[in-house]
């Protein structure tokens, strides 16, 4: 073997080394990617940083008979809120019809004739889209001839408006980055 | 059951009623009810109308 064979080989060991440097670089840019697009450290990370607080918000109605109640409720001044869990209990399951809407939308997440106790995730399951800019509206209607009763629990934070519009960018950003990385590394 | 507009003398929420629909409106922090043994809280058909203010 002469000293070209020896400096091909080197050079072919060498390619071989970058293409698997690349790859590694690719994956940690998605595992990094990956953690910045999860609601729950996102939120993690902005509590930590005081720019968010979480507050457990606790409902708990004794409804007449056919009686309807409706909640429109306001941000903190200053303040956009994203609920994360969300937990119903009812004293008879079915009786009551629940209508929620965010921001003068209806919500296709919380909206039924006939509730039935149950918790939701909702930072798994619908990450980034249970988001009030302002204000929302519960509205919760008694339809059992005798009076019941019905719980409701959300954990929220509650994001400072102007760093969520900031971070909006970032993370359309991200998203766009992750899609084209899991194409490439797919391809 | 009277419609109008009724406010707790002790928590400040204003809830508007009309017929068997009561509107609450609630800034700042979620929650319901607003402090132990809120009037507010009763069923509509128990609420004692002379415990709440009068909003014109």
């Amino acid at each position: 073997m002469d000293i070209d064979d020896v400096v091909a080989r080197l050079d072919s060991v060498v390619d071989v080394l970058n293409k698997m440097s690349a790859a590694l670089e690719k994956q940690n840019r998605i595992a990094l990617l990956e953690i910045f697009l999860d609601q729950n450290r996102y939120l993690a990370q902005k509590v930590r940083a005081g720019e968010a607080y979480v507050n457990i918000a606790f409902f708990f109605l004794n409804v007449a008979a056919g009686v309807t109640v409706a909640f429109a409720t306001t941000n903190p001044e200053g303040y956009v809120a994203m609920s994360h869990e969300f937990m119903l209990d009812t004293s008879q399951p079915g009786a009551f019809t629940i209508i929620y809407a965010i921001d003068g939308r209806l919500t296709p997440w919380l909206n039924t004739v006939a509730a039935v106790p149950m918790n939701l995730e909702l930072a798994i399951m619908v990450p980034y889209d249970n988001i009030v800019m302002e204000s929302d509206l519960t509205t919760v209607t008694n339809n059992d001839p005798l009076q019941q009763w019905l719980s409701l629990a959300s954990i929220d934070t509650y994001v400072r408006k102007e760093v969520w519009e900031a971070d909006q960018q970032d993370l359309d950003l991200a998203a766009k980055e992750y899609a084209l990385l899991r194409e490439a590394s797919h391809a | 059951m009277p419609d109008g507009t009724y406010r707790c003398p002790e928590c400040q929420t204003v809830v508007i009623f009309k017929g068997k629909v009561m509107n609450v409106r609630i800034t700042g922090l979620k929650g319901w009810p607003r402090h132990y043994g809120c009037e507010l809280a009763n069923p509509i058909d128990q609420i004692d109308f002379d415990k709440l203010e009068k909003v014109e």
